[in-house]
This record gives structure tokens, C-alpha cells and sequence, in this order.
């Protein structure tokens, strides 16, 4: 059941990451964003099991330090932050989701191993969807250096906007998923 | 510009389909049309008080310090306590579902970003939240046609992305296309 949840989590976080633009450069940032908050989320959450305004702190912490690394990667790459723009703030909604699946968990028995384990699981996942829009888009793989993103095979001319558009993600994101619920049953059976 | 505004936001880069905002609540969403009547209102009030707070503060003391990257922060305090305050007073007239305030946030956010100013960012935010709604009623459809689908179980929760992307390649197709114009002519 608990398997169950963070799937659908999972699926979650990857339908908030569509809209970003189809370069493993941002996706790496976005990841790097998501990956920082979700171990935020972690300490604080004992501490918030039992207030009623928890969702509130949660969104005021999440979104101050979205802020504040927005701030601090503009002084890295301020070229790479106007792209994302808008897209960084979607980031901040997942972490909230894995909030609501934890705190129904009972949170005094608190298993960092299995969570730890989650976020490897989910960032692999992640980079793969990231690799996969952007080799089919491009034929390249990329990096987010001070000056933008920098291919590191010769990318396509002419890319195959198909790929890099939101239909083209949601397409990728729908056989990620059918891929992965597939694994998913084969597992249990075994089991 | 008004009509611009409107043009754009509707048609040519609808905030769901392009920008993804309220996408994943979209496929969520199960409310019955009277109460999703009353959500278009509550959000459509939520969307136009946040803006008209988040950008009176932005323009008088975040934009002279040129602090106005600091303007999400307060789009976010805004927005959820006005939401808060909705759902006192509904829950004592209707018994009323809590409402996600996440899209009303992020519809603030892209309005005052995209916006040149106060009036457009009004005329943004309100197509943004006509925008999602208008999306229900055939995305509510297309999940009732699915209970009936004899389908692969693996494929299940594929199917919804499936549609989503055949819908925006449905209007936008043309963007993506390879045979585009100015490449070819």
C-alpha cells in the first residue's frame, strides 16, 4: 500500500515537471530544487504531525526557499533562472504531496532509509524522463553551466519540436508510467 | 491590448495546456457542477484579490528597493489566506470540500510575472481561471467514456496523460508540426 502511494507520488512529481523546458540542464536544477526541499521536509515533519496550520508552514518554508535559491543560482547562471522562470514555483507543490503521504504514516517510527531510498528512486526516474525528452528532441544531452545550457554531443539543427513540446512530454510521461506500473506488478507477483 | 490579452490566453497559450498550471488537480478534480459552479466564483474572487494585493505591495514597496523577485512570497500569503477566509463562510452556508489552493497560487504567480501591468495582470488571471474551468467539463467526459475501456491495467493511469496530450496537440498541433511554415516557406 505505502509502495502504492509513493508511485502515485511519483507520478505526480513527474506530471509537475511537464511544463519545464526539454533540457536535462534544467531538469538537473529542478531536481537539485526538489531534492533540497524533500530533505527539508524531513526534520520539520515531526515537529508539524500534529498542528493544524502544518500546511501553511510547509508552503511558507517551501516557497522562501525556492526564492532564496532562485536568488543564489541567478548569481550562478542568471540565464538559466529567467528561462525556468515561472516553472521553479511548480516545484514547491510536491514536496507537500509527500508531506500528506508521510503524515498519515505513523511518524514517530520514522524510516530515513526507505525515505532516502524514495528520493534515489525518484531522481533516477526524473533524470531518465528529463534524458529521454532531450535525446529525442535533440539527440543531445546537456549541462547547466554559468553562460546557459552546454550540449555535450552535437545536438540536432533542426530539433523535433514534437518532443520537446508538452504533448510530446505528456506522451513520454504516459509510457514511463505504463512501463513502470508494469515492473511494478511483475515485482509484487514475485513477492 | 485587453484584447490581446485575451486572444493569447484563450487561444494561442491557454495556462493548463501550455504553461501546466492546475493540470495535475484537473485530473483529480471530481466535484458535481453545482459545487464546481461555486468554485469557479470562489476562485475566480480568490485569483482577482491576490493579484490586486500581491501587485498594490509589488508596486509600492518591493519594485523602488528592486525587490520584486520577492513577490511570489507574498502572492502565497495572500492567496492562502484569502482562501482560508472562503472556507470559513462557505463551510457554514454549504457543506463544502476543501479547495486546493495551489492552482489560485500559481495562476497568481504567472499573472503578475507575464502581466506589464495591473489591469493585464487582472485580464490574465481571470482567462487563466476561465481557462481551467472550461477544461473540466470535457476532461470529465473523456474519464467517464475511460470506466467503460477494456484496457491493459499497466495502461490505466497512462490513458489520462494520453488524452491531455491529444487534446493540446488537437489545438496547438500546428506549433509542433514538422511541416511548419517558417522553416518551409
Amino acid at each position: 500500500m505505502q509502495e502504492k502511494k509513493y508511485f502515485i507520488y511519483l507520478i505526480s512529481c513527474l506530471a509537475l515537471f511537464v511544463p519545464v523546458p526539454a533540457h536535462l540542464g534544467y531538469g538537473i536544477i529542478v531536481l537539485f530544487l526538489h531534492t533540497i526541499l524533500l530533505f527539508t521536509l524531513f526534520p520539520i515533519i515531526k515537529y508539524l504531525s500534529n498542528n493544524e496550520h502544518a500546511q501553511f508552514y510547509l508552503y511558507l518554508i517551501f516557497i522562501s526557499l525556492t526564492i532564496l535559491f532562485y536568488l543564489l543560482f541567478s548569481v550562478y547562471s542568471p540565464v538559466i533562472m529567467f528561462t525556468l522562470g515561472f516553472t521553479l514555483f511548480l516545484v514547491p507543490i510536491s514536496p507537500i504531496l509527500m508531506y500528506h503521504i508521510e503524515i498519515k504514516n505513523s511518524t514517530q517510527n520514522f524510516n530515513y532509509q526507505s525515505l532516502l531510498k524514495t528520493i534515489a528512486f525518484l531522481n533516477i526516474c526524473t533524470l531518465i524522463f528529463f534524458s529521454a525528452r532531450e535525446l529525442l528532441a535533440w539527440r543531445s544531452l546537456s549541462l547547466p553551466l554559468p553562460k546557459g545550457i552546454y550540449f555535450l554531443f552535437p545536438a540536432y539543427k533542426m530539433p523535433i519540436l514534437f518532443w520537446a513540446s508538452i504533448p510530446g512530454a505528456l506522451c513520454i510521461l504516459a509510457f514511463f508510467l505504463a512501463l513502470l506500473s508494469f515492473i511494478n506488478r511483475l515485482r509484487e507477483k514475485n513477492l | 491590448m485587453i484584447i490581446q490579452s485575451i486572444l493569447f490566453y484563450t487561444f494561442i497559450s491557454s495556462v493548463v495546456l501550455i504553461y501546466g498550471v492546475g493540470a495535475c488537480s484537473l485530473m483529480t478534480y471530481n466535484h458535481n457542477f453545482f459545487h464546481s459552479v461555486i468554485d469557479f466564483c470562489k476562485t475566480l474572487i480568490v485569483v482577482i484579490v491576490s493579484i490586486i494585493i500581491t501587485w498594490t505591495i509589488n508596486f509600492l514597496f518591493l519594485a523602488p528597493y528592486h525587490a520584486a523577485i520577492l513577490f511570489p512570497f507574498f502572492a502565497f500569503l495572500s492567496t492562502f489566506f484569502i482562501t482560508i477566509f472562503f472556507d470559513i463562510t462557505l463551510n457554514k452556508l454549504i457543506t463544502f470540500q476543501k479547495y486546493n489552493f495551489q492552482t489560485a497560487f500559481l495562476i497568481v504567480v504567472v499573472s503578475l510575472s507575464e502581466s506589464s501591468g495591473f489591469l493585464q495582470s487582472i485580464i490574465i488571471g481571470v482567462i487563466s481561471v476561465a481557462s481551467f474551468y472550461i477544461l473540466l467539463p470535457f476532461l470529465f467526459g473523456i474519464r467517464k467514456r475511460m470506466q467503460n475501456i477494456q484496457i491493459a491495467s499497466d495502461f490505466k493511469n497512462s490513458l489520462e496523460f494520453i488524452t491531455l496530450a491529444l487534446i493540446i496537440l488537437g489545438l496547438y498541433g500546428i506549433c509542433t508540426s514538422w511541416l511548419r511554415m517558417d522553416i518551409f516557406l
